[in-house]
């Protein structure tokens, strides 16, 4: 081990899945001051490991499990984590976080880092634990959903629930489906451009992290203490989430016409107030499931009260779900998607593309691109719960016509279909999913562009909206005005990619300011906002460096022919965000340092972050 | 402005359930604007309006929307959009969630 370092536990154990090979390799603190951490040394790992014509189920590919400087430590949430790999979705880069205990515990097991390579011959399982790696077989596993598989490995283990984390695949990774998710401490997921299929491509169905005896240094507990206490009142400031969980904004994004309802075809949404996060925490019994050191608290446990689905017990759909299996669907029904959410979670896919597959098949249905035949019997009329039931296990085996069509994701989908269905998928042209909302409503343009130009599978400088002014920039004044809207993804780049690295919640600590101060006591770096920044904006330029060399073409950073269309009623009606895209997407390049027409790093922004060795034109 | 009075809907001023919010009547000149309104609602300077307008600009602050009758409209139409007898204005917070 080397020297200690604040912040750090200075090791990673690379894991070669095709020898059983565990080796360690230390983290030195000129890297951990480039990369900090989670989403940045992660994106290292993909830039420096994996070249170009490796295909994504290649065991060239890497699975990297990251945590950051802030994990494990009395930071309220510190036991996020990010997963790294090239997913199936892109075949380009994704980073993808989850919440729970595992970030924490991975580092007090002692790694700041487990990087996956190889293809295991057999299935297995790594425990990490006591500063090292055990691999284990799972062929016993095999088949069980992702909740099976945590009680099962706890047995074989023989601990209790908090003495480990476990994240682990479902049928759907098993299967390859392409937006497989890996789904861990029973809610949380991973779940982005396919890191679950990825995962099931090396033949790991779980990864095991202990609450080990390792202690991350710290630079100055008392400055942390205070910093920690800044981030819990600017989270109890921010929105409804401490009270209402992330499911308290949904009548806002109803009345903003954000809200996916059926696929875009409409933007209204009237049962809104009977399917938000307040009725849901008034009607329904609920118990506090919370996060690793986390005081906000928002995850739940719920127990559904009325309606079809009464008694059925569950984790608290967040906003993502809800929406989801609500609007999405055409259900009204809250108990159902309660019972949705466990579903999807269990079976191991991600909620967001799986919906909108699946909203998307409906649309089909209705009309009449697909018949009961092509569905094999089932009525996929919007708002039936149960045939989406249905379907949902289907695709997670690749079953039938509709399980094996669907199991690809909507763009691969609506294309082998053809003809007007084909425009009726919402998606970016570069395979990724957006997340749960109508981005075309008011206030969402950001997420909407942001989703397109971002270079890791999901949005990357908004995130519950965007807040220039957290970090002293002018707001965004107005929703609808192409040159606001790059200006604020431009200009706010960097920011919540810093976050990403930090491995700890946003919902817990969403203002930079405070954040930036447990990230200095920890570390003892004294470092400004606009180092924070630089260090994000070095991930998301190694990031757009990484696709370029693997095919990423900029013609593709924009959205869908239905994901960017014109919404045909609601408050947004008529507003169209593709008139003036092409001028976005140039004002965005050139905010970021990247050549206007291209989208290639200029020579100069490249100095500037360290990354001169990974030009384009270096090799 | 002399000239009879209309009356508009303003919802909006965050309630403690934080879905509804406050709904008033309010009784403005005829031509009046949008700027009119949120002119007269800031000048009432409640605490709960002050949520969500600017005292200063009287304006509204900018992370919040603004429909008119379920349309929206942005804050440079303000200004130059009249308000009709039943017209119904609604403010929310740029919506977060997810």
């Amino acid at each position: 081990m080397g020297e200690r370092m604040n912040g750090y536990l200075g090791r990673l154990a690379n894991v070669n899945l095709s020898t059983g090979c565990v080796r360690e390799e230390v983290l030195d603190e000129l890297t951990a001051r480039k990369w900090v951490g989670g989403a940045g040394l992660g994106a290292k790992i993909l830039l420096e490991e994996i070249p170009p014509g490796v295909e994504w189920d290649a065991p060239e590919n890497r699975l990297v499990f990251t945590a950051g400087p802030l994990a494990g430590t009395m930071v309220f949430g510190s036991g996020t984590f990010n997963v790294a790999t090239k997913g199936p979705m892109t075949n380009l880069a994704v980073i993808s976080q989850a919440n729970g205990y595992f970030g924490a515990y991975l580092r007090l097991s002692g790694f700041d880092g487990l990087v996956l390579r190889g293809r295991s011959a057999e299935w297995v399982t790594l425990w990490v634990h006591d500063g090292r790696v055990e691999i284990r077989p799972a062929a016993a596993l095999l088949g069980l959903d992702a909740w099976e598989t945590e009680d099962a490995l706890r047995g074989e283990l023989g601990v209790g629930e908090r003495d480990v984390s476990i994240f682990a695949i479902g049928p759907a990774g098993e299967n390859g489906v392409r937006y497989a998710a890996i789904v861990g401490d029973r809610g949380h997921v991973t779940s982005k451009n396919g890191v679950g299929a990825v995962m099931g491509s090396k033949r790991v169905k779980a990864v095991v992290a202990s609450r080990g005896a390792f202690e991350v240094p710290v630079f100055d507990t008392q400055a942390l203490r205070l910093a920690n206490l800044e981030c819990f009142e600017a989270a109890k400031a921010f929105g409804t989430t401490w009270k209402w969980g992330t499911g308290g904004g949904f009548s806002n994004l109803a009345k903003s016409g954000a809200l996916p309802v059926k696929n875009y075809t409409t933007s209204l949404f009237p049962e809104h107030e009977s399917m938000n996060g307040q009725t849901l925490r008034t009607k329904f019994r609920v118990r506090s499931m919370p996060c690793f050191r986390c005081a906000i608290s928002h995850v739940k446990e719920v127990t559904v009260t009325e309606g079809p689905y009464a008694g059925f017990t569950g984790e608290e759909p967040e906003y993502e779900q809800l929406a989801a299996w609500g609007p999405q669907i055409g259900n009204t029904d809250l108990g159902a998607t309660v019972l949705l959410t466990r579903e999807v979670d269990r079976l191991g896919m991600d909620c967001n593309e799986a919906s909108w597959a699946i909203g998307w098949a409906m649309e089909c249905f209705e009309k009449g691109v697909f018949t009961l035949s092509e569905t094999e019997g089932l009525d996929l009329s919007w708002g039936n719960v149960e045939a989406v039931r249905v379907l949902l296990g289907r695709i997670s085996r690749r079953e039938g016509f509709l399980g094996a069509l669907l199991a690809e994701g909507v763009m691969r989908a609506s294309r082998k279909v053809k003809g007007p269905a084909e425009q009726w998928a919402i998606y970016t042209m570069k395979g990724v999913t957006p997340r749960g909302h109508d981005h075309r409503g008011g206030g969402r343009w950001p997420e909407l562009f942001d989703t397109c130009v971002s270079g890791h599978g999901t949005i990357q400088s908004s995130w519950s909206g965007i807040h220039p002014q957290f970090v002293d920039q002018p707001p965004l004044e107005d929703v609808f005005d192409p040159a606001e809207v790059s200006r604020v993804v431009g200009d706010f780049a960097g920011y919540r990619t810093f976050d990403d690295c930090l491995g700890i919640c946003r919902l817990a600590a969403p203002h930079p300011k405070p954040l930036l101060a447990c990230f200095n006591a920890v570390t003892g770096w004294n470092w400004t906002l606009a180092d924070a920044r630089e260090a994000g904006l070095r991930v998301i330029t190694a990031l757009r460096l990484f696709n370029l060399r693997h095919g990423l073409d900029p013609e593709n950073e924009r959205p869908s022919a239905r994901y960017g269309s014109v919404p045909v009623d609601g408050p947004a009606q008529g507003r169209d965000i593709q008139a003036k895209w092409d001028e976005m997407r140039a004002d965005y390049y050139r905010r970021m340092g990247f050549d206007p027409q291209t989208g290639i790093p200029t020579a100069e922004t490249l100095k500037r972050l360290g990354l001169e060795a990974y030009a384009p034109h270096a090799g | 402005m002399p000239g009879r009075e209309i009356r508009v809907v303003f919802r909006g001023l965050p309630s403690e359930a934080e879905t509804r919010g406050t709904e008033l009547r309010v009784m403005l000149s005829e031509g009046s604007t949008v700027s009119d309104l949120l002119e007269k609602m800031a000048s009432a300077s409640t605490g709960k309006a002050r949520l969500v307008l600017d005292p200063a600009r009287k304006t509204l602050r900018p992370e919040f929307l603004l429909t008119l009758n379920g349309r929206f409209l942005e804050k440079s139409r303000f200004a130059s959009t009249a308000l009709k007898d039943g017209d119904t204005v609604e403010v929310f917070p740029v919506p977060s969630g997810g």
